[in-house]
């Protein structure tokens, strides 16, 4: 009996002084400086944005750190998820940093961009990152936590202006602006077409473009549409490497 | 009236026995709330952001207590095993359930969440107790087989 009685004296220090010396451990987890996400940068490529940074975890607690999976989600403050990252990193000894990249890659194309109008509206962000790691294989961890990082949209402050047909030369013209507010530069093919309200076809033009970060793009575009009977309204569609960026009413009235 | 009378001496007699019995139940009961109230002030830091897990651990606390007390009082009799029992089965329930079976997850009030998964830790817990309830079965079939010498 007294041999039961001692064993489980052993197993309530065991079961007690593990979780707390654990908790001791990954409390020093929480002080500034020792898991961090850099700035990201943010760049444009063949149809898709993608934001990248380095991050890192200074393992400065006493165990050591394994199954180590990071997680971080774009969404709008809608909870729509714009993207995600979710990668396995190497376990983290005690005493030892290890460093990482996350990248997100955000397609022009994407829904979300499209339904939450993040190509012409610069929003708010959530940033959900998390990160959860086994200590000594027996206690699981998961700290996560929101931040909410600015979205600048490349095509902000759209406007279509300034519709006008001339009857003697068979010209419909209109401009089109727009500022770049993201922090990159991007090229591509930049494409109109013009509609009339019978979704008959005024005609289409391209241009390719490179706008600088935080410039403003304006342009007038001309289009003939020679001298038959001509509507005096209709639809203007904007396409940027393909994709469709806006559809903008039109009228010669106002 | 004289029934009530004749009881009066009754139960002051066995106060009077048992004093010291109680005053020893009092006094372990008080060190294991001492302790237990420490316990609570250090957990009340990380979990005052989910009143419900503290909701819970006082619930567990203050059974423990209770048990704690009854098998004090009772110690060297039959019941004390029975409580001891009790406890470790009340322990195990309310340990489970209070931490939603080894798996606790705390809201920030940065908006932020801590997720503690720990169920080895909760199945040694679980482990004790029923080696503990083990043990007191032993010392039932002890006591009740123990025979006085004639």
């Amino acid at each position: 009996m007294k041999a039961v009685t001692l064993m489980m004296i052993f197993l309530w220090i065991v079961a007690l002084g593990l979780p707390a010396a654990v908790a001791l451990s990954v409390s020093n987890l929480l002080q500034p400086n020792t898991i961090a996400f850099r700035e990201p940068d943010v760049a444009y490529a063949d149809g898709s944005f993608s934001l990248s940074g380095p991050f890192f975890i200074n393992n400065t607690g006493f165990f050591d750190l394994s199954d180590v999976n990071a997680s971080l989600l774009l969404a709008t403050q809608n909870h729509a998820l714009v993207s995600s990252y979710i990668g396995t990193l190497p376990a983290a000894g005690a005493g030892s940093t290890i460093t990482s990249t996350y990248r997100f890659d955000i397609p022009l194309n994407g829904s979300t961009l499209h339904e939450a109008h993040l190509l012409t509206e610069s929003a708010d962000l959530n940033l959900n990152a998390s990160l959860s790691f086994s200590v000594i294989s027996l206690i699981t961890l998961g700290i996560g936590s929101t931040f909410v990082t600015r979205w600048r949209a490349p095509f902000s402050n759209l406007t279509i202006s300034n519709p006008a047909y001339d009857q003697g030369t068979g010209n419909f013209s209109f401009s089109v602006s727009f500022t770049n507010s993201a922090n990159f530069e991007y090229s591509g093919i930049l494409a109109v077409k013009a509609t009339q309200n019978d979704n008959q076809t005024i005609g289409s033009i391209e241009t390719t473009i490179r706008v600088s970060l935080r410039t403003s793009f304006q342009q007038t575009f001309v289009l003939y549409v020679g001298t038959h009977p001509f509507a005096d309204s209709g639809t203007i569609e904007m396409y940027f490497d393909g994709v469709e960026i806006t559809q903008r009413g039109w009228s010669l009235g106002g | 009236m004289d029934e009530t009378k004749s009881r009066r001496p009754r139960v002051k007699n066995l106060l009077d026995r048992n004093l010291n019995r109680i005053a020893r139940a009092l006094i372990l009961t008080l060190v294991l709330g001492i302790i237990l109230l420490i316990l609570w002030v250090f957990l009340s830091g990380f979990l005052a952001s989910s009143p419900r897990y503290l909701w819970l651990f006082s619930i567990l606390i203050w059974g423990l207590l209770i048990f704690t007390f009854l098998g004090s009082l009772t110690a060297g009799t039959i019941y004390q095993p029975i409580f001891n029992i009790g406890r470790a089965f009340y322990f195990i329930f309310g340990i489970s359930y209070g931490t939603n079976f080894g798996s606790l997850q705390l809201t920030l009030p940065n908006g932020g969440f801590v997720l503690a998964q720990f169920v080895p830790i909760l199945a040694l817990i679980i482990f004790i107790c029923i080696l503990d309830v083990g043990r007191c079965v032993l010392q039932i079939i002890q006591t009740s087989s123990y025979s006085p010498p004639d």
